[in-house]
């Protein structure tokens, strides 16, 4: 008798641990992800796209617990945003041709200094699509405030590793960076 | 001892553990030369930071509502799921079984990852005359195999068109040696793994089938792609493909499904996590008519996989269609990079999977037997097993 209602304990419990909460996964990580996209992207339709499919393949087949999953989602919508800013390449280029032929007709200061601005920006996601995938990924992450012990369960890694990665990246980041905007690297 | 240049890092970033971060703070007090790699490392950081800082605009507002976005996902997915009851699978049942063995060279490849055996037939049929190098391409028209199974068209050119022959069952083999007399091979295995084995050799096989290029034409339309050109000598072209023995080994716990038992194109063969798969096989050999035009029927594979009509025309003029095999993996949900490995270049295949833990899937050619190694873990876990063949 004992063993059986144990059982039925059991099965309850693993039947509990089946329901993933969507809902909740989804309010507690949209803002945020979408924040993280952004960075990447530049455009904010394109980040929602992004993190809504991401969401999107969990609601389709939800796990059966959600372990690491928070992990699983940023590793994948960083990655999408990442392959977005080279595919976006050819068409940047075009743009910015346009931009600055308006520039030079308009003549305008405000104008110019949104397309410094724009520019910029371009610039610091060239240089971030240049370098290592994960470099990158963990530099953007980074910066939008996640902490050591999200980086690790994001990258599949180790806590301790994560120090070294980020002067890694840093790195390869800065000379990219330098290549770019014409400085050439000090030493 | 001085410090390491990444615990420092973590220092700074106030991300040490308690005890850690109270010794490092006490070195340094000590420590004019740690003093001064945590100033330099500092400044680097900052200046990064200052940089970076530039993509934080956002200018054009914040993300929409998290209520309507997440009623946009419900109602985008219950939409897809009407539309999934029509077509609930079994395509595949209706494949005679020898089909499988004719395709398991490149289905084993696929194992780990999430595309479809769907895409390695047409890549199979289209793209492969002898492998001699591997390549990637990204997929991105996830429905796509979907719709091919969904496709009548398609279930009778395989099941009615294409004639198979198979030369014998699978058969077990004890130990490498005894797996290379069966498969006419040299076979090597990972000394590497400590886990259990089992190995089986697959017998090779040969397809034949005259291109009915109406018919495929039809298929083209039954998916929506009907805007794909094929070239017009390909009608009525014979192709033969000649697959050799191939042996598959798997270590550890795995489980899978027979293949002929697999009834939806998304059913998942999740893999228990320790489960790794090794394959070697001698490249197939597809005979076809010389001047078939390769190029544009391997421009017609690109842009099914989701290409635009010029990049496919791109990438089709740079890639030697007689000699490499393309691998089709789905974009966003993995990575992949070139790794020298066994002496040769191979690529690494690294699947996001929040079931079973991150996949990778190593494939490379050498002396002409394509090599495809899949497991549960990291680029350095591949390497370790493929650079311990023996």
């Amino acid at each position: 008798m004992n063993l059986l209602s144990s059982r039925i304990k059991t099965v309850t419990a693993s039947a509990e641990r089946l329901q993933f909460d969507f809902d909740n996964f989804f309010r507690e990580h949209w803002e945020r992800l979408c924040n993280v996209v952004y960075r990447l992207t530049g455009d904010w339709d394109e980040a929602q796209d992004i993190a809504l499919e991401t969401f999107i393949q969990i609601y389709q087949q939800p796990p059966q617990d959600d372990r690491n999953l928070d992990g699983w989602l940023y590793r994948v919508a960083t990655n999408r945003g990442l392959n977005s800013i080279r595919a976006n390449r050819r068409r940047v280029l075009y743009e910015r041709k346009q931009v600055y032929i308006d520039s030079v007709q308009t003549q305008s200061n405000d104008f110019t200094e949104k397309i410094e601005l724009n520019q910029e920006q371009e610039m610091v996601r060239d240089a971030l699509s240049n370098i290592n995938n994960r470099s990158a990924r963990l530099l953007v992450l980074r910066h939008s405030g996640f902490s050591y012990q999200e980086l690790a369960g994001v990258f599949n890694i180790s806590r301790n590793s994560i120090g070294t990665l980020l002067v890694r990246a840093e790195r390869e980041f800065e000379s990219a960076y330098m290549k770019l905007t014409g400085q050439e690297e000090e030493q | 001892m001085h410090i390491e240049e990444g615990t420092l890092r973590a220092y700074l970033d106030e991300e040490l553990p308690t005890e850690e971060f109270e010794n490092t703070k006490n070195h340094l007090v000590s420590c004019p030369q740690c003093q001064e790699a945590a100033e330099a490392l500092k400044n680097e950081t900052g200046r990064v930071q200052k940089i970076l800082e530039y993509i934080d605009d956002g200018s054009k507002g914040p993300p929409e509502d998290s209520k309507a976005a997440l009623a946009q996902i419900k109602t985008l997915v219950d939409k897809s799921k009407e539309k999934e009851i029509n077509m609930s699978g079994k395509l595949f049942s209706s494949i005679p079984r020898p089909a499988w063995i004719i395709l398991a060279v490149i289905v084993l490849l696929a194992i780990g990852l999430t595309f479809s055996p769907i895409r390695a037939i047409a890549n199979t049929f289209l793209g492969l005359f002898r492998v001699e190098q591997v390549r990637v391409v990204e997929f991105q028209n996830n429905d796509m195999s979907e719709k091919l199974g969904a496709s009548s068209q398609f279930e009778y050119m395989m099941s009615n068109q294409v004639n198979i022959q198979e030369y014998g069952d699978p058969q077990d083999a004890a130990d490498a040696a005894e797996a290379s007399s069966m498969a006419g091979f040299a076979v090597r295995l990972p000394s590497e793994i400590k886990q259990e084995s089992s190995i089986r050799v697959i017998p090779g096989g040969k397809a034949t089938f005259n291109i009915d290029l109406e018919q495929i034409n039809t298929i083209l339309t039954d998916i929506d792609r009907s805007d794909i050109q094929l070239p017009k000598n390909l009608d009525g072209a014979s192709i033969t493909v000649e697959i050799p023995a191939s042996i598959e080994a798997w270590f550890g716990e795995c489980e899978f499904d027979e293949m002929e038992g697999e009834s939806d194109t998304d059913s998942e063969a999740v893999l228990p996590s320790s489960c790794i798969s090794f394959i070697q096989a001698p490249s197939p050999v597809v005979e076809a008519p010389p001047d078939l035009d390769i190029v544009k029927i391997g421009e017609a594979f690109l842009q099914i996989t989701g290409m635009s009509p010029e990049e496919a025309a791109d990438f089709s003029q740079n890639v030697d269609w007689a000699t490499t095999l393309i691998i089709p993996v789905p974009r966003y949900y993995s990575e992949h990079e070139e790794v020298p490995v066994d002496g040769v270049t191979g690529i690494l295949i690294k699947h996001y999977e929040y079931k079973t833990g991150d996949m990778y899937l190593l494939v490379w050619v050498k002396d002409g037997i394509i090599h495809g190694l899949a497991g549960p873990g990291e680029k350095s876990d591949a390497l370790l097993v493929a650079n311990s063949l023996k």
